[in-house]
């Protein structure tokens, strides 16, 4: 059985309502109260229009022209050295590790994909392997997959297994 | 585990990041110069974020979330620039500021006789100036979580991670938030002599 709400109580939820971030049980107050009281019906109906009006309103300027060029720019620049950084610049730390040694490409993408497949998503794999060819070969592959190629440096790569 | 992960950011990782995170710099944008109100301190706010964004890249679970992830580093951004003070929660009684109705404010007041839909002939009275005033007058804990809201950004449960509160805060602020915009419309009407309040 549903609480039977005041009219202060009732408009001090309008808002929340109108976001749709009422629970079940809250929302069920609401509704039977704007049922029974056509003054807050009103009043609901303003604070819709009120939001409605605002939104309407806030500014809405595209990006000057050159700012995407600049913001790349600046991340050529100074995105790839960061010492000294917010700790959230690390990259994760690897849930798996997978030695490929020196198998050649083919075989070593299957064996990367059947780790990747076997982790959950999200997680990250630290493989070794020493096939230059895994260099060229590696971005192009996380890049049809959809897994992400976080970090390499010579031999060694990191690779978060995509989410979905 | 493994706990040898080297800091830099390879450019590989990077142009995977700029091709996930530019497309989102208009609405970024727009975000910044609601909440900024000056198109120099959002193209800041902006650089700020990409640079943040890609140096957390590597944190980011899925890349689907971009553009919320993107938009959360800017608000911390805006949130962390001025550490919120004690002061600016003074907004008055807050009980006072809860009940607070422009609705009723209007129909007692009525300042449009005539008119079968006063409450709309007053807000159509307000040009998108008063508003962005009214808007960034706002302490920031109610701005950026409305502000937000109002870009279509971050769910209640997303704003509460942000801004570090229990849901029910973020009910409040976004209620107060509101408030006081409304408030602070009803005190524009009063100075454009709008309304013709009787005060001693």
């Amino acid at each position: 059985m549903n609480r039977v709400l005041t009219c202060e109580e009732a408009s001090r939820r309008f808002f929340s309502y109108l976001d749709r971030a009422l629970s079940g049980a809250a929302a069920d107050e609401m509704e039977a109260h704007l049922e029974a009281c056509l003054d807050c019906c009103d009043k609901l109906a303003f604070s819709r229009q009120l939001d409605a009006f605002v939104k309407t309103r806030l500014p809405d300027a595209p990006p000057p022209a050159d700012l995407e060029r600049r913001i790349r720019d600046r991340l050529t620049r100074e995105g790839g050295a960061s010492p000294g950084d917010a700790p959230g610049a690390l990259p994760p730390t690897a849930d798996r590790v997978l030695d490929g040694g020196d198998q050649a490409c083919g075989e070593l993408l299957l064996a990367v994909k059947s780790t990747l497949d076997a982790m959950q998503a999200g997680e990250v794999l630290k493989l070794i392997c020493h096939d230059p060819g895994a260099r060229v070969d590696l971005p192009v592959w996380c890049g049809m997959t959809r897994h992400r190629l976080l970090w390499s440096d010579e031999d060694v790569y990191y690779i978060r297994r995509r989410t979905s | 585990m493994d706990r040898s992960v080297p800091s830099a950011t390879h450019p590989a990782a990077r142009a995977e990041f700029e091709a996930l995170a530019l497309p989102h710099l208009p609405h970024l944008y727009r975000l910044a110069v609601r909440l900024t109100g000056a198109a120099a301190d959002a193209e800041d706010l902006v650089h700020e974020t990409y640079m943040k964004g890609l140096r957390s890249f590597a944190a980011l679970r899925d890349v689907e979330r971009m553009r919320p992830w993107l938009s959360r580093i800017l608000a911390r951004l805006v949130l962390d620039r001025r550490r919120v003070d004690e002061r600016e929660l003074l907004v008055g009684d807050l009980a006072v500021l809860d009940q607070f109705s422009l609705y009723d404010l209007i129909t007692s007041e009525d300042p449009f006789p005539y008119s079968d839909t006063v409450h709309q002939d007053f807000l159509a009275q307000f040009d998108s100036e008063e508003v962005v005033e009214a808007l960034l007058a706002l302490p920031e804990v109610y701005r950026v979580p409305l502000v937000m809201l109002y870009t279509g950004d971050l769910s209640y449960a997303e704003l509460s991670e942000l801004l570090g509160c229990p849901v029910g805060t973020v009910m409040s602020r976004l209620h107060r938030g509101r408030k006081l915009l409304e408030r602070a419309l009803w005190e524009f009407a009063k100075r454009r002599g709008l309304i013709r309040t009787w005060e001693p």
